[in-house]
């Protein structure tokens, strides 16, 4: 479902070396906009919207023309990036033109032409095929100060009547319009995201809603995805005439988007003999089950072509099956087809795979990029110790499974969709509904070490990782598909971040191809001068391994949530046999740190022969408020104080 | 006739091309290709390509083509990549022939029978670079795909070839075959094919009438590893060339170049009075030679360099008067020009005041080195300066920006060059920069609370190369870009969690004098607090190299763009109250061509720590890797020492 972008590093050189020539025929329009004086920003904000314009007119027939403007004026040479517009289309879309201007600050004026444009397939670069294309253009004379101004116009044959027009972006916007004609039979139905409700102007049928200063969406690390927090109008038209293309439900999409897959879960003759092979009546119905899944999941090649409306629908599961490749939707609806056949009803649930851009809020849009597969369990008893199990008070226990992911196992969803929102599409039409999310100790890495420390400060370890849930699938995601060589580097670097001279000696991972099971990675190291001598004192940083220090900016005023994957329980456990003759002579505090979003906690106990380290965190939510972000520093600040500590031995004489 | 095509484009099929001879069936699939588990010594690969053929065929009248087929087994579930295929196309060029298919596990094979995608990789102003795009049924790990396909080169056009013997997957057997075109080419007497190649002593192409053939087996695939020299000069693979007499060997080659570039030099520079002018004005009254050749270098880094600005159009160029120079005249007379125009202008003012001065063509090693049996012009693809000066040749790079009177930019050193000379050119190594030539000066005056946060004052003086750099990528941003990407690259520096600031910053338009930075710093938790003790790290800052030579195997050489050196002193004033109860000892760690040293000394209440890293040498043999590896081990765990501290509050755990 996937829309797409290509590679624009060639495309920007293949411009560089286009022959340019132009006479400028500069609108009035950016003249004017190039005229009003610009407010002044921080000294980061790289070009600024004067102008962002979209405009639709929809004739009775349904078909929409839509032209933008925009014009922009950069403001440090990082905006420069201006010069490049882009434009994408499709055969359901057509380019009726693209025109770009500038303006210098010192009033040259410059017309980009035909020879300034390149074409190139669209799409996100995981694609083996999409009919998308891209228009990328190249403007003259762009440097700091210059206003450029950008023109184009789409020809739609919308398969939803809808608009979802975007005014906030990475840089501020100090006006946005959106302009919408309607035959007088049409209406439509305006909602807001992220965004103060606005009344449109509306003149002979025609309806204006224009805002001005809109602040940029600035980069925060571990903020939500950028379209989780942007302003976003979405318009939807409504006819009588074009039934069935509007939705003013999730319940209407829903029925649409049933129209859109009908037939396609038909099985063939040679998928039914696959389902009596892999499934069995023999066997339990949960193995059944777990068996049709497993095929979905790993026998079912990912491999995406996406055309027209394929981008929406997927392949008859026929043909997925038989070629033994699809992308999410193909795999879902091979997986649907084949339960159907042992009599397990499934749903479709359309999804982005970023969580918040889909909320409760959300009017009904058709902006996800990805589908899993809502089971019906025929039995309560089958939902034990799977978090993914979504509780519908008409159909049941749905158990929420993700074909596309090869590493997260039946019964858990991964991190991206969990406490997220898809649509949830059954007979009666959709639903949008919460995702489940799982709790922190179904989620873990429980880590242990044995390690024995010499007098000249080296140290030795035997560790033992055991990761549950979503750390195990982050550890298959790692580890799966390497090479024993390649195994060895991601440890050598992991502990090269915690140690100096060292030497990783083994390496042993189990369970790495059941996903059912905990992964479990073992290895040793050796690591010399791991302590300091100092004196007669042996200094020892007691967290040898790993690192959970986020990565907040407490430098920088903060302005959205702090996002964490999903909840997760770890814990160390380190145990250091003292060289001889040493003895503890001080130990650090112990730490604590309680929120309502984690709690951290470490201590070091001293039982004379040995030293035991033994930390525990735990993250409880998935977001944090950027109004509690405050919270989030201390948080991160107890956890840097407490990976720093030392502790101090010495020397008994 | 044919018409040589500047465009190597075979390479873009590095990893999705394979030719089949004249035949055009399938291989027989052998018992040994059904069995293949895993790549000899690297279990876990995800797949293995079991044959790999590109046969390029000039010697066809109208007819040029290349013939590719590729076998791979699929290994591992990550493997299953390698049956999405994308072909190539370059401008001119048709796909024909296309066949591809899957072998089962069990021998059986599943033709495709869909038709590939047709891909606008890019369009645009009369070119058009498309990819033939499909997918292969019905593959699984244990899975053979293959295809081959032939390509048609556009008539009358002689593309340059290159072989791509190593690819990202180990293969078992590859074949490679060159028929070359035997005709007439324009603007070439004589005409030939040459090769130049990089490969390992047990491969070697053989002649075959009026081409060549290579056969490899199991050939190791390509990893690039962090701190590598240039990729492209560590791949294996074969480059072929047309041309004339001059391709008979590289030293006639290189001759041959060499006359040519001295000609157009020559005419370039020429004998102007714009460039007497010029001289003796900037020289004004000063005699020493040396003082003489520094104001012209001055006079010619003045003139305004295209080189560092960002492109124009044609049109831009005409509305802002910026026209293409053809000599040294217009140069001076327009106040601009590229860098070799720089290059060349102060040589010609050099000449014009007595000194004997000669043009430099060099290659920039960024990207690949130099390779003597690569008869391209283009290895040799930029300009500085060689002068006379009391009796000794120095070498000068007044076309880059910033770029200090005697060093060279560190990409135009060690390097080959060739001086232009008339009659040919000389070909001779660029010297390398020791590392005082770039080096990075820190001084620290810090101060510590009770809970171990420091803060404090940090000044960086970057001289040499290091200013230089520095200085051009300031040069594509504005003030505020320039702070934060010091910023940036003090907080890397420094441990997790610290703050910097910059307070001032000199000399950022400057070339002869080094570029300071001074920054307030925070680092919450710099030291640590146990009991009455707290234990502070003696080195503020994090080694460059920190995560760098982690990995126990290697297998290429390690490279550095330039020697470095790095000065440190940094000055950590203690909380009232403490005293020190223990200081680490001198910490040394050598290799022939690195030093580093750390000492601590005890001010009172401040703590004094002297740091030097020195990296004299830019690479160093994949057999010395266990030897930088310990080398920087050491750095690191002199820059961890800690001193220790007492007589502070109770901050500890009870302990028995």
């Amino acid at each position: 479902m996937h829309k797409k972008q290509i590679n624009f590093a060639i495309v920007l050189f293949v411009l560089v070396l286009l022959p340019v020539a132009a006479n400028a025929g500069v609108p009035d329009w950016l003249r004017s906009a190039a005229q009003q004086p610009v407010k002044k920003y921080a000294d980061d904000v790289n070009a600024v919207y004067l102008l962002d314009e979209c405009e639709t007119t929809v004739k009775d027939n349904g078909e929409t023309v839509t032209r933008f403007r925009e014009v922009i004026k950069v403001l440090r040479p990082e905006g420069r990036g201006a010069a490049y517009p882009r434009v994408p289309f499709d055969d359901e879309t057509k380019l009726n033109y693209f025109k770009g201007w500038s303006i210098s600050s010192r009033g040259q004026e410059y017309e980009a032409k035909k020879d300034d444009v390149v074409e190139f397939s669209g799409g996100e670069g995981y694609e083996i095929y999409v009919d998308t294309k891209v228009k990328a253009m190249r403007i003259p004379g762009v440097d700091v100060g210059t206003v450029v101004g950008v023109e184009w116009e789409q020809k739609r044959h919308p398969y939803t009547f809808e608009d979802h027009w975007f005014f906030q972006s990475a840089i501020p916007v100090e006006r946005a319009r959106f302009i919408l004609h309607l035959p007088a039979s049409w209406e439509y139905r305006a909602n807001w995201l992220h965004y103060s409700e606005k009344a449109p102007q509306v003149q002979n049928g025609t309806s204006i809603w224009e805002l001005t200063d809109i602040p940029r969406i600035e980069k925060e690390a571990e903020a939500p995805h950028w379209r989780a927090l942007a302003g976003q109008l979405i318009v939807t038209f409504f006819s009588e005439k074009t039934k069935g293309r509007s939705y003013s439900t999730w319940g209407d999409f829903g029925v649409w988007y049933n129209q859109l897959t009908a037939g396609m879960r038909d099985p063939s003759p040679a998928l039914q003999q696959k389902v009596l092979e892999l499934a069995p009546a023999s066997m339990p119905l949960l193995d059944r089950i777990k068996a049709l899944a497993r095929f979905a999941q790993r026998d079912v090649r990912y491999a995406a072509i996406e055309i027209g409306i394929g981008g929406f629908q997927p392949h008859p599961a026929s043909v997925t099956f038989s070629n033994r490749y699809g992308d999410c939707k193909d795999k879902a609806t091979v997986l649907s087809s084949m339960l159907a056949q042992i009599g397990v009803k499934s749903y479709y649930i359309p999804i982005h795979t970023d969580r918040g851009i889909y909320s409760e809020k959300t009017p009904p849009t058709n902006g996800f990029n990805h589908v899993i597969l809502a089971i019906q369990l025929p039995q309560a008893s089958f939902r034990e110790g799977m978090p993914a199990v979504y509780e519908h008070p008409k159909l049941g226990h749905l158990l929420i499974f993700d074909p596309t992911s090869t590493v997260v196992p039946f019964g858990q969803i991964p991190a991206y969709e969990q406490d997220n929102y898809g649509l949830l599409v059954s007979e009666q039409g959709g639903e949008l509904i919460h995702l489940p999310v799982s709790a922190p100790d179904l989620n873990r890495i429980t880590r242990t070490a044995k390690l024995t420390l010499q007098a000249d400060g080296s140290i030795k370890g035997e560790v033992q990782e055991i990761r549950t849930g979503n750390e195990a699938a982050l550890g298959r995601y790692a580890f799966e598909h390497q090479t024993s060589a390649d195994r060895r580097k991601i440890l050598e670097r992991f502990l090269g971040r915690m140690m100096g001279n060292f030497q990783l000696d083994t390496v042993d991972a189990e369970n790495l191809d059941d996903i059912d099971k905990d992964l479990i990675i073992r290895y040793k190291f050796t690591a010399e001068h791991y302590a300091k001598n100092a004196g007669a004192l042996l200094l020892v940083r007691p967290r040898v391994l790993g690192e959970k220090l986020g990565a907040l900016d407490m430098t920088k005023p903060r302005h959205y949530p702090y996002s964490f994957d999903v909840p997760t329980l770890q814990t160390d456990t380190f145990e250091f046999n003292l060289p001889e003759g040493y003895k503890i002579d001080e130990l650090p505090e112990a730490a604590k740190a309680n929120f309502p979003f984690a709690d951290y906690s470490s201590k070091i106990e001293n039982t004379g022969t040995q030293l035991k380290y033994s930390r525990e965190y735990k993250i409880k939510s998935t977001v944090v408020p950027a109004d509690k972000i405050s919270e989030v520093g201390k948080f991160f600040h107890q956890i840097n104080q407490d990976e720093r500590n030392m502790a101090v031995l010495k020397r008994a004489n | 006739m044919r018409v040589l095509r500047p465009v190597v484009f075979v390479s873009c099929l590095l990893f999705c091309a394979v030719g089949w001879g004249q035949k055009t069936d399938w291989l027989p699939v052998t018992s040994r290709d059904l069995q293949i588990k895993e790549v000899p010594g690297n279990p876990g690969a995800p797949a293995i390509q079991l044959y790999y053929l590109q046969d390029i065929d000039d010697s066809a009248a109208n007819n040029e083509s290349e013939r590719v087929y590729q076998r791979i087994k699929i290994l591992t579930e990550k493997g299953n990549k390698y049956a999405d295929v994308e072909i190539v196309v370059p401008p001119g060029c048709h796909v024909q022939e296309l066949k591809a298919r899957t072998i089962h596990p069990d021998g059986k094979t599943v033709d495709f029978a869909g038709k590939p995608f047709d891909k606008v990789l890019v369009k645009g102003n009369g070119f058009k670079f498309m990819g033939k795009a499909f997918t292969l049924p019905e593959v699984t790990p244990g899975s053979i795909v293959e295809y081959r396909y032939k390509l048609d080169y556009p008539p009358n056009e002689l593309p340059f070839h290159e072989w791509a013997v190593q690819h990202e997957l180990y293969t078992v057997k590859e074949d490679f075959r060159i028929r070359a075109y035997t005709g007439r080419l324009a603007g070439a007497e004589g005409s030939g094919l040459s090769l130049s190649s990089h490969l390992p002593s047990s491969i070697r192409p053989q002649r075959k009438g009026e081409g060549f053939e290579l056969t490899a087996q199991d050939v190791p695939p390509f990893e690039a590893e962090p701190f590598m020299p240039p990729e492209a000069s560590y791949i294996y693979r074969v480059s072929f060339f047309y041309g004339g007499q001059e391709l008979r060997t590289p030293e006639v080659f290189w001759q041959h170049e060499g006359n040519r570039w001295n000609d157009e030099v020559e005419a370039y520079i020429g004998n102007r009075k714009e460039a007497r002018e010029a001289a003796t004005a900037a020289i004004g009254s000063a005699t020493d030679p040396e003082k003489k050749l520094r104001a012209l270098y001055a006079r010619a880094q003045q003139i305004r360099n295209l080189t560092y600005e960002r492109g124009r159009t044609e049109d831009e160029q005409k509305k802002e008067s910026l026209k293409p120079n053809l000599n040294v005249a217009e140069v001076l007379q327009r106040g601009y020009g590229y860098r070799d125009d720089i290059t060349r202008t102060f040589i010609a003012m050099a000449r014009a005041a007595g000194f004997t001065a000669s043009l430099v063509r060099v290659s920039n090693r960024s990207e690949r080195f130099f390779d003597r049996n690569t008869m391209s012009r283009r290895q040799l693809d930029e300009e500085i300066a060689q002068v006379s000066l009391n009796g000794r040749d120095v070498l000068l790079d007044p076309g880059t920006r910033f770029c200090p009177f005697g060093l060279l930019r560190w990409i135009r050193t060690s390097t080959k060059a060739m001086r232009v000379a008339k009659g040919g050119g000389e070909l001779f190594e660029t010297p390398g920069a020791p590392q005082d030539q770039a080096v990075i000066e820190r001084t620290t005056q810090a101060s510590l609370d009770d809970e171990g946060a420091l803060q404090g004052e940090i000044k960086v003086v970057y001289k040499g190369s290091e200013a230089v750099e520095r200085r051009l990528e300031a040069a594509e941003t504005d003030d505020a870009g320039r702070k934060r990407n010091l910023e940036d690259e003090v907080k890397k520096w420094l441990p997790p969690g610290a703050a910097a600031k910059v307070k001032e910053v000199k000399a950022w338009e400057g070339t002869e004098e080094p570029l300071e930075a001074t920054f307030t710093v925070t680092v919450p938790s710099y030291a640590s607090v146990a009991g009455k003790r707290l234990l502070v790290p003696v080195n503020l800052f994090q080694p460059r190299q920190k995560n760098a030579f982690k990995t126990q195997e290697r297998k290429y050489p390690v490279y550095f763009p330039y020697a470095f050196a790095e000065a440190d002193t940094t000055t950590i004033k203690v909380p009232a109250g403490y005293s020190v109860e223990t200081a680490p000892q001198a910490h040394q760690a050598n290799l022939p061509a690195a030093i580093y040293e750390n000492h601590v000394e005890l001010n009172g209440a401040q703590l004094v720590s002297h740091r030097v890293l020195q990296v004299n040498g830019i690479f160093f043999r994949a057999d010395q890797y266990s030897d930088v590896r310990n080398f920087f081990s050491q750095v690191q765990l002199g820059d961890e020492q800690q001193a220790v501290f007492q007589g502070g509050g109770v901050h500890a755990q009870k302990t028995n």
